[in-house]
């Protein structure tokens, strides 16, 4: 008799961290469904997780390692296509140095896998040039909450939200990309929480909100100053709150004095009024909580967006109790993981500066070797640098920058201008096809591991059946690959001895074992084996001691509409795919649901440029240009236009800049200056 | 429980099941497991927890997925027994081939599903008793048309499509659902249309529904699902006499295809 089993498991998609089981016979998985008594999701999913299991048997699987032979890939073993690895980035590094070489890790991948990944990098290539598409999303975050807070990270639990008696929504989607981090807004609605929703688009937690400011893109830190503005002239700050655990106060209030709301009324496009009320209704109606995405992050203003929403909590006194907090929400599934993991240039494992000599040290004796002194290069720089000659190899782990980092043309460019480029994925993407050499990756439901989602929730990934072919999880490819390089220090027999290795080394995850996770659900810090935890960050006093109030001053964007521009155009995900659709595109009920982009324009800009809905228009920026079909809809705010990046044709991302955010080195995704045109 | 533990055991043992399937509970997981010769030392986790699975449907992958007659085994709740004689009249697969394992509700649980399921829905309709009680729906009901599209669309406008509820509901199995058509509802809109997507399942499972309320415990945005499938079947059963999921024999009055078949033979 075919044994069926259902394997229980974490979602693949997104930072909300839901229980799967995978319902598999023999060596197929026929089902999706939800985790009974989950902590996140508890029993129930959305659509993209109920459906999870259409793309793992999918046909085109990479199920052997290529090597490009005269412009097309052939079929090699896995020895030959680590030697070709090892000695072409060998060659590199003894022609130009380790730093002349680029890896990009995933936040894709399991705890296990960025940790062996930097381990790698910073070990054996000898350089800190390791980042992933953190950069893209919340680098932002990790800058801005470690300076106001001393960590980089969600606030809050997801359920606990359910608590607060207002919501103030900015830059975040909560019910398309977060869904079941909705549910708990949802919830708390019932129960008479009040709901502030920021954003320039009608999504659908707006229609319950009690306000709607649509406020212009890149406008975020006048309306958050505004707010602070209102709460010390009305006397609703809390006075004990700052005292006691902040430092920096007067020097914020001076600074806001000048953000009245008459004045963040010319820059948001906001009524006045409007901010005044929003500001009161966050104050009064303790506890408070905010919640934030891309929307906040992708500026070149995106650390000042976080800090600044950092000081509109502290000065409320909504932060550390149950219900409150900043809580930015991350987009993949582990990518507050992999920042906790290391694969950042500046930062080893638990967030500890590659620049400490101590820190360094103590990975230095750990790993048996010397790590550089120095950071290394952020994503964007790497593609920079790639693009001006200056990085002559990479190695990318499970990312499609092609498709998802910002000015797309310039990313080929990029690629094409490396002497080597090796790409190791679960699908041929739009990225390995730059490749030299491609090496086929399990999938999440092929390896056992950890995932740890935007609530700090440290969470098991099992094995529900064996890659297709000859693929391999990214962390047994990794070890070969370190093999290849003759190193030690890689022999791994299992994820759960990587992991034990891994908290060794991080203080956060200390505490935290595999078989603890059996039986609990925990959140870190966790700093030793029989510490419970931490569901609420910050209870009596900040990780960096007093919460560091900043002064922040409102930046217009990088571009702003202008008469050969006139619109501002804002890109986004959609409920239905994830990123750049490898996975959901493959999924033949996520796909039936959208498949193409459109731009979403409203009808008084459309009447003007003469279009209708389903027309076709040519968006064009100063990077390049996209046809694709017109969504005429009163959601969104006049002057501004709205495209998904999913898309590899009809690409947002032709569009998109690459202005970055001084500190995080994130891309202004959200402000690009473009023209309409109908077709 | 120990007593379902031991006859799930000797099933197995004496060869009168080939597989048992039920939920255990390893750790913090609570799962459903298809309990054979190989791996009975968990029969010792089997637990009753307060979620429930779609074991329905679990049960029709054991089935498919079965290479002899061997019967098989299933734990069931008094609701979910109710669902498996509906898939029986459906002929998703045969009774005769199971070995109904029967476990009660916590009374807790009971109470919050407000389950009539326990006292035997079929005797109360006889004895007249009343049955199938619920406040907000006799209050929506007694309202206007206008107060119930209000409170319907208010709730719909949550929804977040994702087939939850169609997924875990125990007598949905079209192999074509109507929900996916685009002709029917717009692909890829958020909420999707109203109140079409959420009607056309209530109507499409009338007859069949038995109120086990699974559908509402699976919406991410609690939507009151249950209270559409339970109007539905209160009218069945008062203007139908016929009672979905409390008989095998008693043929349910929708059924025209069987009777039309059986008139052609």
């Amino acid at each position: 008799m075919a044994h069926v089993r259902w394997i229980p498991t974490t979602c693949v998609y997104c930072g909300c961290g839901c229980g799967l089981l995978l319902e598999t016979t023999g060596d197929k998985i026929t089902k999706a469904l939800p985790q009974a008594a989950h902590p996140v999701s508890d029993a129930r999913l959305c659509i993209k997780g109920w459906n999870i299991h259409q793309f793992i048997h999918n046909e085109k699987r990479l199920k052997k390692p290529l090597i490009k032979k005269n412009g097309s890939f052939v079929e090699v073993d896995w020895d030959e296509a680590l030697s070709l690895i090892a000695e072409k980035i060998g060659s590199t590094i003894k022609a130009h140095g380790a730093d002349s070489t680029g890896f990009l890790s995933s936040a894709k991948c399991t705890n296990e896998e960025n940790y062996l990944f930097q381990k790698f990098v910073r070990s054996v290539i000898g350089t800190n040039n390791v980042d992933h598409c953190a950069r893209l999303c919340h680098a932002s975050t990790v800058a801005g909450l470690a300076g106001s807070f001393g960590s980089g990270a969600m606030t809050n639990s997801i359920p606990d939200l359910e608590q607060s008696k207002c919501l103030f929504i900015i830059g975040s989607n909560t019910t398309e990309q977060h869904p079941l981090v909705a549910t708990r807004l949802y919830r708390a609605l019932k129960d008479g929480c009040k709901i502030i929703v920021a954003d320039p688009r009608n999504i659908p937690i707006s229609r319950f909100a009690l306000l709607h400011l649509k406020h212009k893109p890149g406008s975020d830190i006048a309306l958050i100053n505004s707010m602070i503005n209102v709460i010390l002239s009305e006397g609703l700050m809390d006075s004990d709150f700052i005292d006691a655990r902040t430092e920096g106060f007067d020097e914020l209030k001076a600074s806001v004095a000048d953000y009245t709301p008459e004045m963040a009324q010319k820059i948001t496009g906001l009524k006045k009024e409007d901010i005044v009320n929003a500001a009161i209704l966050y104050a009064k109606s303790k506890p408070s909580a905010i919640i934030y995405s891309m929307g906040i992050t992708q500026h070149i203003t995106g650390t000042d967006n976080v800090r600044a929403l950092a000081n509109l909590a502290m000065v409320t006194g909504n932060i550390g109790k149950p219900g409150t907090g900043v809580n930015p929400l991350r987009g993949h599934q582990n990518v507050q993981g992999s920042c906790d993991m290391g694969a950042l240039p500046n930062l080893l494992p638990g967030y500890q500066a590659v620049t400490d000599a101590a820190l360094r040290g103590k990975f230095e004796s750990a790993w048996q070797c010397k790590i550089p002194e120095q950071n290394g290069i952020t994503l964007t720089e790497m593609m920079g640098e790639a693009g001006e000659g200056k990085i002559k190899s990479m190695f990318i782990m499970g990312e499609n920058p092609v498709v998802t980092d910002p000015d797309s043309t310039h990313v080929a460019h990029a690629l094409k201008s490396l002497d080597f480029l090796a790409v190791q994925d679960i699908f041929m993407t739009e990225t390995a096809e730059y490749a030299d050499v491609v090496l086929p990756a399990a999938c999440f439901a092929e390896k056992e591991g950890t995932f740890t989602n935007t609530d700090r929730r440290v969470q098991r990934v099992r094995k529900a059946v064996n890659p297709p072919g000859e693929a391999k999880a990214d962390w047994e490819a990794i070890s070969l690959l370190a093999s290849a390089f003759k190193a030690k220090g890689f022999d791994f027999k299992s994820a759960e001895e990587i992991f034990d290795e891994m908290r060794s080394l991080t203080p956060q995850y200390a505490g935290i074992t595999y078989e603890r996770l059996e039986n609990e659900t925990l959140q870190w810090p966790c700093t030793s084996e029989t510490h419970k935890g931490t569901p609420v960050l910050h209870l009596t006093q900040f990780t960096r001691g007093k919460g560091k109030i900043f002064n922040i001053a409102f930046k217009e964007a990088a571009e702003q509409a202008d008469e050969e521009f006139p619109f501002i155009l804002t890109t986004g995900r959609l409920y239905f795919l994830f990123h750049s659709n490898t996975m959901t595109g493959r999924s033949p009920s996520l796909n039936a649901e959208v498949n193409r982009a459109f731009l979403e324009i409203n009808p008084a800009d459309a009447e003007k440029l003469g279009i209708k809905n389903s027309e076709y228009v040519e968006v064009e920026s100063r990077r390049g240009s996209v046809k694709v079909k017109a969504k005429v809809t009163e959601g969104i705010r006049e002057g501004v236009v709205f495209m998904p990046f999913h898309f590899a044709k009809e690409a947002a991302n032709v569009l998109t800049g690459r202005h970055l955010d001084p500190i995080a080195k994130i891309p202004e995704f959200k402000v690009s200056a473009v023209k309409l045109k109908k077709v | 429980m120990d007593e379902i533990r031991e006859k799930i055991a000797s099933l197995i043992k004496d060869g009168k099941a080939g597989s048992v399937l039920a939920i255990v509970k390893n750790g913090i997981n609570v799962i459903p497991v298809q309990i054979t010769s190989q791996n009975l030392d968990e029969v010792s986790n089997i637990c009753l927890d307060e979620r429930r699975y779609p074991i329905e449907k679990m049960l029709a992958s054991l089935v498919d997925a079965r290479d002899d007659s061997s019967p098989v085994g299933i734990v069931l709740r008094p609701c979910e027994k109710a669902a498996v004689i509906e898939l029986h009249k459906l002929q998703r697969f045969n009774i005769a081939d199971l070995i109904l394992i029967d476990i009660d509700c916590s009374r807790e649980l009971r109470d919050k599903c407000a389950c009539d399921w326990k006292d035997d829905i079929a005797v109360k309709v006889q004895e007249g008793k009343e049955f199938l009680k619920d406040e907000t729906l006799d209050t929506l009901e007694s309202g206007t048309s206008k107060e119930r599209w209000e409170f319907w669309s208010k709730h719909f406008a949550r929804c977040i499509k994702c087939y939850g509820c169609r997924n875990v509901c125990p007598v949905c199995i079209c192999k074509a659902c109507c929900l996916e058509e685009a002709d029917v509802v717009e692909k890829g809109e958020l909420p999707p249309e109203f109140p079409i997507f959420h009607l056309a399942r209530a109507v499409d499972v009338a007859g069949r529904c038995i109120d086990c309320g699974k559908c509402e415990e699976a919406c991410p945005v609690d939507i009151p699902l249950r209270l559409i499938h339970k109007k539905v079947f209160r009218d069945f059963i008062r203007d139908f006499k016929y009672i979905p999921g409390a008989s095998i024999d008693e043929k349910c009055p929708l059924d025209f295809i069987e009777s039309i078949k059986e008139e052609g033979d």
